[in-house]
C-alpha cells in the first residue's frame, strides 16, 4: 500500500500533531518504507483465527468489591497542572 | 571499596545484616562512583545524593537496635528507569513533555522496595516513553556503553543497563515492551530479565504498550535478578491485569537438578545470524547443555519473520490511545500561547515529543483509523495469536528455549538513527516474547575480541521463571563469563 501526504496530513490531524512540510517529506518517505515491510503480514493466512489483545490467559478480571480505598488529594492532583484556578485544572476558551 | 561495587544483593546484604559495612557507606561507594564515571557514561538523569545519604542515616540509625532484622533489600541502592513513577521525585519518561514533572504518588514497585527499605539511587535514562533500542532517542542526551563508549547501550533501558555495567548501582529496574530490558543487558554484558506477561504489577509504570509492557531487573547475576524478582512479583488490585499468583522465592532451587528438563534450540533463530561470536557462543552453551545429558531439540516458529511487524503494528497502536493523555491539561508540557484548546493540544504535542516518538504515534494511529484498521491492527493482532500458537507447540516439547538476543553486538551511536525501519529489524529475537506474554532472560555469554559482551537468550511458558532462572543459572556457572576488569575506570 503506497501512502500519500494526503494520508500523512489526515493522520497528524487525528493525532493532534503537526508537522512542518519538510518534516512531513520526510515522514512520508520513512512511514512508506515501515509499511512496505508490514506488507508481508497481508499473506498470513488469518482465516478463523481470533485477534489476540492480552496475552496470558486469565480464568476472569479480577474484580474488587466497589467502595472507596485510597485517592489522590485534590491538591496532589492539581500540582503538576500547568494552569488552574479554585481547584480546577484550567485551560483556554472552548466555545467562542 | 572495590569489593563493595562488585559485591552480589547477597553479599551486601550480609555486610548490612552482619554490621561489617553501614548503609552510608555503601551509598558513599556508588554515589562517589557515580560523580567518578558517569560523566562519561551518562545512565542518570538524575541522582539526589542529599536524599540518598538522608535514608541511609535512617537506615543505619535503625541498624543501631540490635532486635532491629534487616531484610534482604534493606539499605540496598537500587536504579530505577525514568518511566516508573517516584512520588515526589522527577519522572521524565525522557521525554520533554514530561520535563519538571513530579508524581503524586508511587508505582506498586517502588512502595515494595521502600517497604523492603531499599533506597532508590537515582532515575536513569532511556529512549523517550521507552521507544527505541539504544537510548539515543531520550530528549536528554545519549548514553553510552561502558564496555566502549563509542557505541550504544541498547534501549529502551540503556541507562539501567549502563549504570550496572558500570557498578554505579549494584541492580536496576528495566521496562520491556519489545527487548528493552533483554537487548541492553545483551549489550552491557549483565543480566536482564523479563517476566510473564501480568508477573510484575504495571501501576505506576507510565505505559507505552499496555499488553507487552513488563517491568522486571537488570543485574549483574542470575541470582540477584531472582532475588529482585520475588520482592517485585505478586498480585496487585490497582492492575487487573496483574497475575493473582504470589510471589515465591525464585532463588531458593537455582541450584536444582535441571536433568529433567528439556531444552529447545531456535535453530533458524541462530542461522540468521551472520555474527561470529554471537553464533559460537550459542554453539557453546548448546554444546554444554548437550554434554550435561540434557534433552536438546530444534524447535520451529513458522510465523517468526513476521514477528517484527505484528509487533510495530501492536506496539504503536496501544501507544497512540496511550498517549493521547499528553494533551497539555493536567501534568507536563503546556504550549504558550495558544489561542483554543484544539490548537494548545496539537502545540503541546509538537513541542512536547520527539521524532521517533511522532513517528510511532502516527504509525499507530493510521493502523487503527477507519480504512485501514482490518488490514493493519486487526490482522496483526490475529498474526499475533498465531506467534503466540508457536510457542504453545514449542513447549509441549521443551521446557527452556536456547536462541540469541540481538543478531550483532552492541552498534556504534548514530549507526541506526536515520534508518527507523533499520533500528526496528534489531528486535527480530526479543520481540516475540512480548507478543506472546513469555518470560525471557538475557544471559552474558562472551566477549567478542574487541571486548564488546555477548548475551543469550532463554525462554519459557508462561509462570515458569523457576525453570528459566534454574538454566540460566547453570549456564552462568558453566559459561564462567569472567569480566576482564571493572568496564570503565
Amino acid at each position: 500500500m503506497s501512502i500519500s501526504r494526503k494520508d500523512a496530513e489526515r493522520t497528524a490531524e487525528l493525532a493532534k500533531l503537526e508537522f512542518d512540510p519538510s518534516e512531513l517529506s520526510l515522514f512520508v518517505q520513512q512511514f512508506q518504507k515501515v509499511l512496505d515491510h508490514f506488507e508481508s503480514l497481508q499473506e498470513a493466512n488469518t482465516n478463523r483465527i481470533e485477534p489476540l489483545y492480552q496475552p496470558v490467559p486469565q480464568q476472569e478480571t479480577p474484580m474488587r468489591s466497589d467502595k472507596v480505598e485510597r485517592q489522590i488529594q485534590q491538591e496532589d492532583a492539581l500540582r503538576a497542572a500547568p494552569s488552574k484556578k479554585r481547584g480546577h485544572f484550567r485551560v483556554p476558551r472552548v466555545i467562542d | 571499596m572495590r569489593n563493595i561495587l562488585t559485591s552480589s544483593l547477597t553479599q551486601l546484604h550480609k555486610h548490612i545484616q552482619n554490621r561489617t559495612v553501614s548503609v552510608s557507606e555503601i551509598c558513599h561507594v556508588f554515589l562517589d562512583r557515580i560523580a567518578e564515571v558517569d560523566e562519561r557514561v551518562r545512565a542518570f538523569i538524575n541522582v539526589d545524593s542529599d536524599a540518598v545519604l538522608k535514608r541511609a542515616t535512617e537506615i543505619d540509625a535503625k541498624l543501631q537496635k540490635k532486635d532491629f532484622q534487616a531484610g534482604r533489600f534493606t539499605g540496598i541502592p537500587i536504579a530505577l528507569k525514568d518511566v516508573i513513577v517516584t512520588r515526589g521525585q522527577n519522572t521524565t519518561c525522557g521525554s520533554k513533555i514530561l520535563e519538571g514533572y513530579i508524581p503524586p504518588y508511587d508505582a506498586t514497585v517502588v512502595e515494595r522496595l521502600k517497604t523492603e527499605g531499599a533506597i532508590i539511587l537515582g532515575k536513569t535514562n532511556c529512549d523517550e516513553f521507552a521507544m527505541g533500542s539504544s537510548t539515543e532517542n531520550s530528549a536528554f542526551f545519549v548514553t553510552r556503553n561502558p564496555w566502549d563508549l563509542e557505541r550504544v547501550p541498547g534501549g529502551s533501558s540503556g541507562g539501567s543497563a549502563a549504570c550496572v555495567a558500570a557498578f554505579e548501582a549494584p541492580v536496576a529496574l528495566g521496562t520491556d515492551t519489545g527487548g528493552s530490558i533483554r537487548q541492553p543487558a545483551a549489550f552491557c554484558g549483565i543480566v536482564g530479565l523479563k517476566p510473564t506477561y501480568g508477573r510484575v504489577s504495571r501501576y505506576g509504570l507510565v505505559a507505552f504498550a499496555s499488553s507487552l509492557d513488563q517491568i522486571g531487573p537488570l543485574a549483574h547475576s542470575v541470582e540477584d535478578a531472582a532475588s529482585m524478582l520475588s520482592l517485585l512479583s505478586g498480585p496487585d488490585p490497582r492492575d487487573s491485569t496483574c497475575l493473582e499468583l504470589d510471589s515465591i522465592d525464585f532463588t531458593a532451587n537455582l541450584n536444582g537438578d535441571i536433568s529433567d528438563l528439556r531444552i529447545g534450540i531456535a535453530r533458524d533463530w541462530i542461522d540468521s545470524v551472520r555474527d561470529p561470536d554471537i553464533r559460537g557462543a550459542l554453539e557453546k552453551a548448546t554444546s554444554i547443555l548437550e554434554e550435561s545429558g540434557l534433552t536438546v531439540e530444534d524447535v520451529e516458529f513458522p510465523s517468526q519473520d513476521l514477528s517484527i511487524a505484528t509487533y510495530y503494528l501492536v506496539a504503536t497502536a496501544e501507544a497512540s490511545a496511550n498517549l493521547a493523555r499528553y494533551d497539555g491539561v493536567r501534568f507536563g508540557h503546556r504550549s504558550k500561547p495558544t489561542t483554543n484548546l484544539e490548537s494548545m493540544y496539537r502545540k503541546t504535542r509538537s513541542e512536547g515529543f520527539g521524532p521517533e516518538v511522532k513517528r510511532r504515534i502516527m504509525l499507530g494511529t493510521f493502523s487503527l483509523s477507519s480504512g485501514y484498521y482490518d488490514a493493519y491492527y486487526k490482522q496483526a493482532s490475529k498474526v499475533r495469536r498465531l506467534i503466540r500458537e508457536d510457542f504453545i507447540t514449542a513447549f509441549k516439547q521443551v521446557d527452556v528455549i536456547l536462541g540469541p538476543v540481538t543478531p550483532t553486538p552492541a552498534f556504534k551511536v548514530g549507526e541506526k538513527t536515520n534508518d527507523p525501519l533499520e533500528m526496528y529489524l534489531s528486535d527480530v529475537f526479543t520481540v516475540s516474547a512480548n507478543l506472546a506474554g513469555l518470560p525471557g532472560l538475557s544471559l552474558p555469554a562472551a566477549f567478542t575480541e574487541k571486548g564488546l559482551p555477548v548475551g543469550l537468550q532463554l525462554l519459557a511458558s508462561h509462570c515458569e521463571e523457576e525453570k528459566l532462572l534454574r538454566v540460566a543459572h547453570f549456564l552462568e556457572n558453566e559459561l564462567a563469563v569472567g569480566k576482564p576488569s571493572l568496564p570503565i575506570e
